[in-house]
């Protein structure tokens, strides 16, 4: 019987959670149709899909990591960008392939996530100031170690086959595995967790915050490297930015991280933080598809960020007004009788 | 008494004053302090305000000023964040270079709030690696610290695009992908626009019929339209946007997938540079062989695409094109803004060509004749047109020196 | 007790009230050495030009951070306000270049500003929704609708036969005026008032304020529209002075406030410990220093590893005064 209803809640769960991504892909399917497009190209257009799901996927969970924990990383951006220079210089002078390039470009974030994690924890400042002076240096080494000039794989083409179909599934098969995992069957993931909803109980129980957030800073800059990887393994090359203009990357993985916090009360945030991914993912295909103009897909992307963070901050003040206002409609039946 | 605390705070405020220090270190100049040059020429102060920090072709020009022009004119350079197209940013620009003791602007932007600053501070400035829209030169031509522009005119752009088109049809190109680059974009450039005007109309000449967009695909600026067969014989497919900016064009490798799919293309006729990034984007859905051209620079880039069979024509920038703008300033720092002014004391608009290249063995040719250690236009040359040192110099010979071309500079050269 | 504390209140000494009267000295510190570094980059000659530039370039950031101060006071920020800068500079210069004058220029800034305020407002009082990430939303959608006033443009201008009269408000003694006059009636509100009380009650405990009787929902709306007049102020000041509006102005403006108000010593928890000074000392700071770099030449890459290392090297002093034990964390969502 237990197990009966297990997985029927399993069912239902997982019935739930791909609802939003199978809603929204059935509403552009629709809309491409009534508008005679094809929802997506015959040749390259699922690469490209995939390529933005992983894009922001990877983005999405080094941003929900630090959200969660009540940090939030301007830096993010940077750090991609520095590791992508860094990483794509060493394999061309190396003569690396794509596997041992993406090995390199994990090493890299991880110790500039870990250089971010040391200055957050010896000043103790809120961590968007120390994150705004991480962006400002890191912004700057890239340019400088590079003179400017970035750096570009485009003529190796050993180093170009990371964003075909298969491996871009296996990293993001891989990156979710790993989340899950650590997340849910490590004590650095019970520990995160105990901190997120409780700071002062979980340190005055004598966890120890410090360590937890030093790691959490190299998986966020490990996490944000597979973005500088995925980036250049696409396109080809990475310029270097000037002037804090890598924040802007952080603001564009929360829409998913927001849609995944809505599925994730049916299913495990990192699965639901994909789901997410997914869903704008089509969205903004769809947009593309049907012809949307730039300005139009970014202020319908922001009216849906708003009406989510509307339902998330008021959905159980509107269930509890629908309670109130059932439980009248009872109790004036019952005096009426 | 003393716990990690104490200590910790003790440093702070010392630490804080060290950090200070490379302030001191890098007093002057923080690039190769100039060796050799004429040391009883004038020293010139020259502020600059690039375009971008990070395109190839402003490094390749900020690398011609700091390494070569510095010390061979007496020249100290000093640089501001490129203000992309944000008015107040470039004004910012124009006044910290005027407290840094800047005599003159070589800005390589045009915003008419920045260049009237300027003249409100008394500094020279001359628009150099392009001339200016007509509007925004008509707002600026009579301010009297307003030398004018000089580079590549629109026509030339236009000109690029065109000849671009023209080569490739003439040589059998049969399957065409148009990419208007910055055209509808929120930073669009009339230089992408006239030479995506120029190639239009060669495949207009060669009988593609053109449909000009319509408002629901104009994103801003003049956007792309469609191509048709027509009596061509070619097809044509067309795309435009930013490849690897997600911030700028977000949706660009889901249009540009879009515009490719299910297509082969023996051909991309670009309106700028970027052929490394669109031939990567291009394998990536299994389309390879295509031939280029660009419209850009001479830069390692190129010689890099040349060299790997990507690029086949390219129209473009030099390193020391910049040359004829230093000048123009160097004459009106000493007095002698007339031979650098129209006649009627407006800003003039001298034109100062591009360069091509058919070929690697062509491009390699033309680097030759602007090596860093002797660019196209060096010390000698560059020299015949100061007044200081020449006042026989008139309007006409300096318009004359602007518009050097290849050829011309290789027989001076010689 | 410390033995410390002990010896010094032997003799008739405080130590404790010392150090926190140097702890609160600490932004006005990291000034003065921003000043003598000036100093010595102009050989100790600044003349009237360098005073007048540094006002030109000041103003705008010294208003729009005082604003921003009574936001972050509440324990939030506000990352629209650059865009929201651009958006009332762009529908300033659409109703003077339509005949409405400079006081009409004046009057639409400051009312869009504060509409785009009051918008932020509601959205955070009304329907509780967390400020910070909210703002980011409507960043985006600033940032459209810009593009969507501008109508397939790269900018948009005075007309050139109207634009004297803006022209003569590029002086930087009436900036001076605008910016003093804001920063006295912002100190007065925010020190001498119960807004300003109320502000720090909010920021510091909201479920003390709550139960006091602080009314959150009017709190933050007047707070947003204060914030909102400065971001219209400084975009009337901004059309004084580029004359045109693109779909990159005050793209950094955002950023840049809120880097100066850390610098100028303001707690971003906001509460008891904000000041209303932050904003001036910051921008000031701000500005010095990229003028100093500037002047010593010092303006690749490199710079902005210079910037980061002051940067933090000065907010991790000033911070003395408000951190605390646990690691700094803040509510998100």
């Amino acid at each position: 019987m237990n197990d009966a209803n297990r997985v029927k809640r399993l069912l239902k769960n997982a019935g739930l959670s791909l609802a939003v991504p199978v809603a929204t892909l059935a509403l552009m399917l629709i809309i491409c149709e009534l508008k005679g497009v094809p929802f997506w190209a015959e040749q390259g257009g699922f690469r490209a899909f995939l390529y933005a799901v992983c894009m922001s996927a990877f983005s999405a969970f080094a941003l929900g990591l630090h959200l969660f924990a009540g940090r939030f990383d301007f830096s993010l951006g940077a750090t991609a960008v520095l590791a992508g220079i860094i990483s794509g210089r060493i394999a061309i002078e190396t003569g690396m392939n794509s596997f041992t390039m993406l090995l390199t470009f994990v090493g890299v974030g991880a110790a500039l996530g870990a250089v971010s994690g040391v200055l957050y924890l010896l000043f103790n400042l809120p961590p968007m100031i120390t994150s705004l002076g991480v962006a400002l240096a890191y912004e700057g080494l890239g340019y400088g170690i590079s003179s400017g000039k970035g750096v570009n794989i485009s003529l190796v083409p050993e180093l170009l086959g990371g964003t075909g179909i298969t491996p871009m599934l296996l990293l993001l098969g891989a990156g979710l595995v790993i989340m899950y995992v650590v997340l849910n069957f490590t004590r650095f993931g019970f520990n995160y967790r105990a901190i997120q909803f409780g700071q002062k109980i979980a340190v005055d129980t004598g966890l120890n915050e410090k360590t937890n957030a030093f790691v959490c800073y190299m998986m966020c800059g490990a996490l944000v490297a597979m973005v500088g990887f995925l980036r250049l393994s696409y396109n080809g090359t990475q310029t270097a930015q000037l002037s804090l203009g890598t924040s802007a990357a952080v603001f564009s993985a929360m829409l998913p991280l927001f849609i995944g916090g809505v599925v994730a009360r049916f299913c495990d945030q990192n699965i639901a933080i994909v789901l997410g991914c997914i869903t704008t993912a089509i969205i903004s295909q769809g947009l593309a598809s049907i012809g949307v103009t730039l300005q139009q897909r970014s202020l319908i992307t922001s009216f849906l960020m708003i009406a989510i963070l509307m339902y998330s901050a008021n959905g159980e003040r509107v269930k509890a007004w629908l309670a109130k206002r059932r439980l009248q409609r009872v109790a004036a039946a019952s005096v009426a009788a | 008494m003393f716990t990690k605390l104490s200590i910790r705070r003790a440093l702070a405020l010392p630490l804080a004053l060290m950090t200070c220090l490379p302030l001191f270190a890098a007093c002057s100049d923080d690039t190769d302090t100039p060796s050799g040059g004429d040391t009883t020429a004038p020293k010139y102060v020259i502020g600059v305000i690039p375009f971008s920090d990070t395109a190839a072709e402003q490094i390749e020009w900020n690398n011609y000023l700091n390494d070569y022009v510095a010390a061979a004119l007496n020249v100290e350079f000093k640089f501001v964040p490129a203000p992309g197209t944000d008015s107040d940013a470039a004004v910012r620009g124009v006044e910290e270079l005027k407290l840094a003791g800047c005599q003159g602007i070589l800005g390589v932007v045009d915003t008419v709030a920045a260049i009237e600053k300027a003249n409100e501070l008394g500094m020279w400035y001359v628009r150099g690696g392009g001339l200016s829209t007509q509007e925004n030169y008509d707002a600026v031509k009579d301010l009297p610290y307003y030398l004018g522009t000089m580079g590549p005119s629109l026509e030339d752009e236009y000109a690029a695009g065109y000849s671009a088109a023209q080569y490739f049809v003439a040589n059998g190109s049969k399957d065409i992908l148009v990419y208007g680059a910055l055209l509808g974009l929120s930073i669009p450039s009339d230089m992408h626009v006239q030479r995506f005007y120029g190639i239009r109309d060669a495949l207009i000449e060669a009988g593609a019929v053109y449909t000009e967009p319509t408002s629901g695909s104009v994103v801003l600026g003049p956007g792309i339209g469609e191509f048709a067969t027509g009596t061509s014989g070619l097809n044509i497919s067309t795309i435009y946007g930013l490849a690897g900016y997600e911030a700028i064009d977000p949706t660009f490798n889901e249009r540009f997938t879009a515009a490719v799919s299910g297509k082969s293309f023996d051909t991309i006729l670009m309106s700028a540079e970027g052929s490394q990034d669109v031939n990567t984007l291009l394998s990536g859905v299994g389309i390879t062989g295509a031939r280029m051209n660009e419209v850009g620079a001479f830069t390692p880039t190129a010689q890099a695409s040349f060299e790997a069979g990507i690029l086949q024509y390219l129209v473009g920038k030099y390193p020391s094109s910049m040359g004829p703008s230093v000048v123009a300033l160097i004459n009106a720092i000493d007095g002698h803004a007339d031979v650098v002014k129209a006649a009627d004391g407006t800003g003039s608009r001298l034109q100062g060509p591009f360069w091509n290249a058919g070929s690697l063995e062509e491009f390699n040719e033309r680097m030759a004749l602007d090596a860093v250690a002797n660019p196209a236009f060096n010390k000698e040359i560059m020299e015949n047109y100061i007044v200081r040192l020449h006042p026989d110099v008139t309007r006409e010979t300096f318009a004359e020196f602007a518009a050097l071309d290849y050829d011309a500079l290789a027989k001076l050269h010689k | 007790m410390s033995a410390e504390t002990v010896t010094a209140s032997k003799k008739g000494i405080d130590l404790r009230v010392v150090m926190g009267m140097l702890r609160r000295l600490l932004p006005f510190a990291g000034l003065a050495l921003l000043i003598v570094l000036y100093l010595i980059s102009t050989n100790f000659r600044p003349t009237s030009l360098h005073i007048q530039t540094f006002i030109d370039q000041v103003a705008t950031m010294a208003i729009m951070s005082t604003g921003a101060v009574f936001i972050f006071s509440l324990g939030s920020f506000d990352i629209s306000l650059g865009v929201g800068a651009a958006v009332s500079v762009c529908l300033g210069i659409m109703a003077y270049n339509a005949g409405a004058g400079v006081v009409g220029m004046f009057l639409v800034c400051l009312v869009v500003g504060m509409a785009i305020g009051f918008v932020n407002s509601v959205l955070s009082a009304v329907f509780r929704m967390p400020v910070f990430v909210m703002t980011i939303a409507m960043m985006s959608v600033l940032t459209a609708t810009l593009q969507i006033l501008l109508g397939g443009k790269t900018d948009l201008r005075v007309t050139t036969t109207m634009v004297e009269p803006i022209k003569a408000l590029d002086n930087p003694y009436l900036r001076l005026g605008f910016v003093l006059v804001f920063f006295l009636i912002c100190l007065v509100l925010f020190n001498f008032t119960k807004m300003g009380r109320r502000n720090k009650v909010l920021g510091g405990n909201p479920k003390v304020a709550e139960q006091t009787g602080i009314s959150i929902a009017k709190q933050t709306i007047l707070t947003f529209l204060i914030s909102g007049s400065a971001v219209g102020i400084a975009a009337f000041l901004l059309i004084a002075r580029s004359r045109a509006v693109t779909a990159n102005t005050g793209v950094s403006l955002g950023m840049d406030v809120m880097m100066a108000i850390v610098f100028g010593g303001m707690p971003l928890a906001g509460g008891a410990y904000s000041k209303i000074s932050a904003g001036i000392i910051g921008s000031f700071s701000m500005v010095l220093l990229s003028q100093i770099l500037t002047m010593q030449g010092i303006t690749t890459g490199w710079s902005q590893v210079y910037k980061a290392v002051l940067f933090l090297a000065v907010v991790f002093v000033a911070s003395f005064s408000y951190r605390e034990k646990m690691l700094s964390r803040a509510e998100m969502f």
